[in-house]
């Protein structure tokens, strides 16, 4: 096939799934009167702040708290909708028994998935789209002009495809669309809270810097005028957010196109694909961005990357640990991905991919060092990589126990371990009355992003006596965590040599 | 054309097929029989590549299921036993959705659809929603969806039960049809004379095991040798049991019992004799002779449902 008629093929022989889904949606009078009823919402709101605060505000700011309404609403219904639409496209054909014919048909796995994700998208998109009118108004009052509205219009779907794309990834590991819509929103509700977080530090910086008008999670629509040209732009504003999205996306596809994949196929697949990719693209964009890290030495935008790369990081180890369970119930399926996996992340078996794993670890270690200009890097280097490895520990003492173990109970020692640790802390923090949330947080979340915040910090004043006192439950929380993963881990190992055979089935 | 060898499947710590082997040549119309919970739908959704055995392999069309399932899919044609189906679409958009999604050409697919519609007779249907189908015509429409990549080998799941007798007669002359044009038919069922007519090849399973297989002639010989035939006379039942009883090869006279309609006169007996027909001959002109005023001469053929309580025990499946 010439690469133009391939070009060409999408609109001759357009994706069945997305036209079936599509052709659905539109017979369904619950869509249509849902989209009727949110638009309206949606609108009542933004007249009712437009009208309340006209009075108290020039017509200048009322237009931008209305902007800012509009898409803040839309995003978040874009985001709610998707994930829970995302959430059933492959877990209710899976229910209604529909989903075999499909894949008996030789469908490629990710013509389905892209068929699914493109018409969940097109549905939840026309919720923003439709309401566009409402924008009107902010022509009345000012303060916006329209390639900030275009901007942000790209941003809201943007975050709208994530959660299509996320939902459907989680999808397409559930049996049941209630658990799948769970996970959906749970994950939706994290890393909107996570991205929130990581796009506010990272336009306080620049805000301050260049006097944005806009801040927090939105401050990109103002900065692609405010800006000036440079490498500082290209790199904030290009390289990041394109290498940044266009993993994640591919993250979340590469997770679902796992779930799809056949009982004899190796689920893990895509992910290693994925890691190449986000091995190549983030030392690619570092490479870019060094120039810029070079000329401001510390900022706060630094560690927003580098925290977006640790998170990506994570949910790849997450995703790992969840595409490793096998759907059915199939003995030689679950004991094929029991020998593949706890292979493939356990030390003993394969210790290459350990030695890697822990080098990518080093490698990020070396990153934060490096970049962090100044400060002790001792202290950063060893902050950060106790929290990976008790990361890494504690993964890996739950997949190797829950392959000996029903699932559900190591699950919940998982869960339990979590909830006692992330108490603790906040028991430490009441009784030393700690009031730095930021601190607390570090420890509690149990996350090596928070913990480079806080040392970052605590650096900045050393003689601060909490701070020390944040090491020590910092300290004591990963080591126990460390060590019961390392125990579970032992604990399985030994079961497995006294039955002598493969645990579970 | 398809053929496994020792398939065991477990669930949990529950064997459900014991080493199940079966061959099933080309051209044949295969009837896979057994009880409900005997293992049928595990040992299909094998065949099919839907699931993987625990132990032996599977062939279909001379390919490994396990090794290519890409490749089986290609050839197989699979309707399950209680498959879903989409809501809000018509059967021709069905249609022409799976019609996509198999990766039949655009320029080829109107014709393609428009034969195994013609095939299955459901023209009538095409602009109808699929979720207001009655089962019948849910069922053709489910046959002709597995048939729109002209598959070689049909696996077909209980494709009769829960319909009406009517929708059962059409599907069966539709089978019929599609042996006729050559392909392999693997039916299973759990209603015996669903299928009886037009199996050449049969095998029962029961709880996980095979218990007999082949053609239904070879069945036949093996499992009740000798020939059957159903006499009506009028008269009383030892008038004829009196003449019968005087051949040597006449096995066994047992008294079958008349319909309610009928006359009280008419008295009707089941004969077992060794021979061929010139012996049925001599029994009949025996009768006559006798002046016995036989109504009717019957051949008793051996069906199914008899082979079948032959050979199963009727035992229920052990729970665990
Ligand atoms: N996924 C499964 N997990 C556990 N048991 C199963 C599973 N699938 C089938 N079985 C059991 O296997 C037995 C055979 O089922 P099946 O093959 O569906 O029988 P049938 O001959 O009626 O089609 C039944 O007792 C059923 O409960
Ligand atoms: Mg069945």
């Amino acid at each position: 096939m010439s690469p133009l008629s391939r070009l060409a093929q999408p609109f001759r022989d357009p994706n069945p799934i997305l036209r079936k889904e599509l052709l659905g949606v539109l017979r369904t009078p619950l869509y249509l009167r849902a989209l009727t009823a949110s638009v309206l919402v949606l609108s009542s709101i933004v007249v009712a702040v437009a009208a309340s605060s006209s009075d108290r505000y020039d017509h200048a700011q009322t237009g931008q708290a209305v902007f800012l309404l509009f898409f803040g609403g839309a995003a978040l219904s874009m985001i709610v909708t998707g994930s829970v639409l995302g959430a059933s496209a492959v877990s209710q054909e899976r229910e209604a028994r529909t989903l075999e014919a499909l894949t008996l048909t030789g469908m490629p796995p990710w013509r389905l998935l892209l068929g699914k994700c493109l018409s969940v998208f097109a549905a939840t998109a026309l919720v923003p789209v439709a309401a566009v009118p409402i924008l009107s108004m902010v022509g009345l009052f000012g303060g916006v002009n329209l390639g900030q509205i275009v901007i942000a219009t790209g941003y809201t779907l943007t975050w709208g495809l994530f959660a299509v794309v996320f939902g459907a990834g989680v999808s397409a590991h559930s049996a049941h669309v209630r658990y799948a819509v769970f996970g959906a929103l749970l994950l939706a509700f994290v890393g909107t809270f996570f991205g929130a977080a990581l796009l506010t530090s990272l336009g306080h910086d620049l805000h301050t810097r260049y006097g944005l008008g806009l801040e927090g999670p939105f401050f990109f629509v103002d900065a692609y005028s405010a800006i000036p040209w440079g490498p500082e732009y290209r790199f904030y504003l290009i390289t990041l957010p394109g290498v940044s999205l266009g993993l994640l996306l591919w993250g979340a596809f590469a997770l679902g196109l796992a779930g799809l994949l056949e009982p004899g196929q190796d689920r893990t697949l895509p992910l290693k694909r994925w890691l190449l990719g986000a091995v190549a693209a983030g030392l690619g964009a570092l490479t870019h961005g060094h120039a810029v890290f070079a000329s401001t030495p510390r900022t706060r935008g630094v560690v927003a990357f580098l925290a977006l790369a640790a998170l990506a990081v994570v949910c790849l180890q997450l995703g790992f640990l969840w595409v490793t369970a096998p759907l059915a119930t199939n003995p030689r399926m679950a004991r094929e991905h029991a020998q593949r996996w706890l292979g493939a992340l356990t030390p003993p078996t394969q210790r290459a991919s350990f030695v890697w794993l822990l080098g990518v670890y080093a490698l990020g270690a070396a990153v934060v060092v490096s970049v962090t200009a100044r400060g002790d890097h001792l202290a950063l280097a060893s902050a950060w990589g106790l929290g990976w490895l008790a990361t890494h520990l504690g993964l890996v003492g739950a997949l190797a126990n829950r392959k000996a173990q029903p699932i559900g109970s190591a699950r919940a020692i998982m869960l339990g371990v979590i909830l006692f640790t992330s108490a603790l802390v906040w028991l430490i923090a009441a009784l030393l009355r700690i009031d730095d949330v930021d601190r607390v947080l570090s420890i509690a979340s149990l996350s090596p992003i928070w913990l480079l915040v806080a040392v970052e910090r605590g650096l900045r004043a050393p003689s601060d006596p909490a701070w020390s006192a944040v090491i020590a439950s910092a300290a004591g929380v990963y080591g126990l965590l460390g060590a019961l993963s390392l125990g579970l881990y032992a604990r399985n190992a030994r079961a497995r040599l006294v039955d002598g055979s493969s645990p579970r089935g | 054309m398809i053929r496994c060898e020792g398939l065991v499947q477990r669930f949990g710590g529950r064997t459900v097929l014991h080493g199940v082997s079966l061959d099933v040549p080309r051209g044949s119309v295969f009837g896979f029989i057994g009880p409900n919970g005997a293992g049928k739908t595990t040992t299909i959704r094998i065949l099919a590549t839907l699931s993987l055995p625990t132990e032996g392999r599977a062939e279909v069309a001379g390919v490994d299921v396990i090794a290519h399932p890409a490749e089986v899919r290609r050839k197989l044609g699979y309707m399950p036993d209680n498959a879903g189906i989409y809501e809000r679409i018509t059967a021709q958009e069905y249609l022409e959705f799976f019609a996509s999604a198999a990766g039949v050409a655009v320029a080829s697919r109107a014709k393609v659809i428009a034969n195994v519609v013609e095939l299955t007779e459901i023209g009538h249907l095409a602009g109808r929603e699929v979720m207001a189908l009655s089962k019948g015509q849910r069922q053709r429409l489910l046959l002709a969806r597995t048939l729109l990549h002209d598959p070689e080998v049909l696996i077909l799941d209980e494709p009769a039960s829960d319909l009406d007798p009517r929708a059962r007669i059409e599907l069966r002359l539709l089978f019929a049809e599609l042996g006729r044009m050559g392909k392999t038919i693997f039916l299973s069922s759990h209603i015996l004379t669903e299928l009886a007519d037009i199996c050449s090849h049969v095998g029962i399973i029961e709880q996980g095991r095979i218990v007999t297989a082949g053609t239904m002639a070879d069945l036949q010989a093996r499992l009740r040798p000798g020939l059957r035939v159903k006499l009506s006379a009028l008269g009383p039942f030892e008038a004829l049991d009196r003449v019968l009883k005087t051949f040597s090869f006449v096995k066994a006279v047992t008294p079958v019992a008349t319909e309610a309609h009928e006359p009280r006169e008419v008295t009707r007996v089941a004969v077992h004799y060794e021979g061929d027909h010139h012996r049925l001959a001599e029994l009949v002109a025996a009768l006559c002779r006798a002046e016995i005023a036989l109504i009717a001469v019957e051949p008793e053929r051996t069906n199914l449902e008899q082979i079948f309580m032959d050979v199963t025990t009727g035992a229920q499946p052990t729970e665990p």
